[in-house]
């Protein structure tokens, strides 16, 4: 946990290192801002990774139980499942488009994630879908994307 | 005056007016709902439909949809940690906690009636305020509008949460994101890592959905369960309670749609901004400011009071000048051509009464929107009792399809998906995340203001009398801020 936390405060450092880098690069007009925010905010950044840094080191070490250790692990496993989900949409969206992923995602989300029964999951994902179509893609006419394969697939078969 | 007010009134109610404003109102609803399309959405949309209408229908219908979409954004907003609109941002620091505390219609209560009394106090001053205006307006610049994105970036202190540094850093972050793209002033690409879509740099929406929709839902995945175990008042009284809470707290909703009218009166500085100042306004003055991020109806009110009364200030400048106060108010400026008129000075001799109807319509659409979701204010609220295996599909669906539909860019998706995790990581490890939307909202409106004004003044330009006050009230709100929390700290509140 504090491992993470540190990885967390290095990583921020890191980002606003490369920023201040980068800014010096622009010309003296485009650069003026970035500077005046990136060098106050990268030292404060280093000030608060020193400052968390020190005060993990002076907590005393605790033994974490075997339960704690257990504990841990699990949620670190349910946060890269949940992860993996959350990049899927993106994925599903870019390869089939936002009315079949409405329908697909939530139907695999409720009944492969959490195992829902077949009945619940096709009447919500037939409900997300109904709304995203009629109210959406109908009635308000908006743009909704139609992924790279369904386009592909349009091009090879329609045109 | 007063006949033209009155004419304007009776045309309101006059039918086929009323109806369509009936219309607009569940339109302007609707959409409020859905994330990312907001108010600007459905004018846009509506647009075409008035080609054949009379104005008085045409206005109806038109600001019946904009003037209650942000009290529909609100819902959301409150229920789910996902904004409808971007300026409904302010709206969560403290209306998603009180959903998780139970308060889910309480805060509900609270957003729709300060919404509505917001708007109706927005459209009374627009009608104060029109004859006296031109000078005020004129009396912001370049220099004015950097100092008052410099005072928004002094709330960064004030609501950053229990550690300051952490603040300010978050806040730093917003600000050089919204540094991402061509620099207006030489052209030269920033950060944009040879991208095309950063080109018009980093959209507000998309942000604001990772952070907040996405991360929350990753959240409530990991940790199972609902949002909430338990409703506090799970019948009507929850919402009625918030009602009062609103009435209780009326010197607070007349303050803050006042800074939200005179935000969004003034072209240039952007009224998403006004929520921001509202809430930084009161914590500040509210008792209860120290609270605030932990589920405080104060924090509720405040943002929602300022949110609708922006919209009758940005209709001063559109209609009595022709310079649109916002995204929506240029729209609506195609509006005025497509029915023939030209909005300008001559519409306070021409066509005042038409002004006056727009003026009564905001008021009675907020009123009327109210009214719609009052009664189903605490149905609504038991959302957050469904189990969050339900809700991680639809808020993610939500959230991507807001994000792609502000600019139809997949590119939107990648940064929605990218500050979900940002957004959770940042909550995990005690982060605050509503200051990188301050930072991202406030980042161009400044540097943009601070190149004019070294331009048009030189190193001068902070000498102008209103420059002046602005940067004593940023001097006033950092000290205060740095001594309360000393204070806090000293009391063993903890910093």
């Amino acid at each position: 946990m504090k491992t993470f936390r540190h990885l967390f405060n290095i990583a921020v450092v890191l980002v606003l290192l490369a920023v201040v880098i980068m800014s010096l690069g622009y010309n003296p007009q485009a650069r003026l801002m970035p500077l005046l925010i990136g060098i106050p905010i990268l030292i404060l950044a280093v000030i608060q990774t020193i400052i968390d840094f020190r005060e993990a080191a002076s907590e005393k070490k605790k033994m974490l139980t075997e339960e704690e250790i257990k504990e841990a692990k699990r949620r670190f496993a349910k946060e890269i499942n949940v992860s993996l989900w959350v990049v899927g949409l993106f994925l599903s969206v870019y390869l089939f488009g936002f009315l079949i992923t409405t329908f697909a995602y939530t139907f695999l989300t409720l009944k492969v994630r959490s195992r829902f029964p077949w009945k619940q999951s096709l009447g919500v994902a037939l409900g997300a879908w109904a709304f995203l179509y009629f109210v959406l893609y109908k009635l308000l006419e908006v743009d909704l994307y139609d992924g790279i394969v369904v386009v592909t697939l349009r091009k090879l078969f329609f045109d | 005056m007063v006949e033209a007010a009155l004419v304007g009134l009776a045309k309101v109610f006059a039918w086929p007016a009323i109806g369509f404003m009936f219309l607009g109102v569940l339109i302007g609803l609707i959409v409020g709902i859905l994330p990312g399309v907001g108010g600007t959405f459905s004018l846009a949309v509506l647009i075409p439909f008035t080609f054949t209408m009379d104005p008085a229908s045409a206005f109806a219908l038109l600001l019946g949809a904009h003037a209650p979409s942000y009290t529909g954004g609100a819902i959301t907003t409150i229920l789910l940690n996902t904004p409808g609109d971007p300026p409904n941002a302010a709206t969560l620091f403290d209306g998603f906690p009180m959903t998780k505390k139970g308060e889910a219609g309480r805060a509900l209560g609270a957003a729709l009636s300060s919404s509505a009394v917001g708007g109706i106090l927005g459209a009374l001053y627009m009608i104060l305020l029109i004859p006296v205006m031109r000078p005020v307006v004129l009396m912001f610049a370049p220099p004015e509008f950097f100092m008052l994105a410099i005072l928004g970036i002094a709330f960064i202190a004030v609501i950053s949460g229990k550690s300051l540094i952490k603040g300010i850093i978050g806040g730093g972050f917003g600000l050089l994101l919204g540094l991402v793209g061509l620099d207006m002033s030489t052209s030269t690409e920033r950060f944009t890592f040879g991208s095309l879509f950063l080109w018009d740099g980093i959209n507000l929406v998309p942000v604001v959905l990772g952070l907040f929709a996405v991360a929350e839902m990753i959240e409530v995945a990991v940790e199972g369960g609902s949002i909430t175990e338990k409703l506090v008042e799970s019948d009507i009284g929850g919402a009625l309670r918030g009602i009062k809470d609103t009435f209780k707290h009326i010197w607070l909703v007349i303050r803050c749609s006042i800074l939200g009218n005179i935000i969004g009166i003034i072209p240039g500085i952007g009224g998403d901004t006004a929520c921001f100042f509202a809430y930084g306004h009161a914590k500040q003055t509210e008792k209860r400011g120290p609270e605030f991020g932990t589920g405080v109806v104060e924090g509720v009110i405040a943002p929602q009071s300022a949110i609708n009364a922006k919209e009758g200030g940005a209709l001063v400048p559109t209609v009595a000048f022709g310079i649109p106060g916002s995204a929506g108010m240029a729209i609506l400026l195609g509006a005025f051509y497509v029915q023939g008129i030209k909005a300008g000075p001559d519409m306070l001799t021409n066509n005042l009464w038409l002004i006056f109807l727009m003026a009564w319509t905001v008021a009675l659409a907020n009123i009327i929107a109210a009214a719609i979701c009052l009664p189903f204010a605490n149905k609504m609220a038991k959302v957050a009792l469904l189990p969050g295996d339900y809700l991680f599909p639809i808020v993610l669906m939500l959230s991507a399809l807001g994000s792609y539909s502000t600019r139809d860019a997949l590119g939107d998706l990648v940064i929605t998906v990218l500050f979900g995790f940002i957004g959770y990581g940042m909550k995990k490890y005690d982060w605050s995340r509503p200051v990188v939307v301050i930072g991202l909202v406030l980042a161009k409106i400044a540097e943009k203001n601070l190149h004019l004004s070294l331009r048009l003044y030189e190193e001068t330009f902070f000498l102008r009398p209103i420059t002046l006050i602005l940067i004593t009230i940023t001097v006033i709100t950092i000290v205060f801020t740095v001594l309360g929390r000393r204070r806090e700290r000293k009391q063993g509140g903890g910093i």
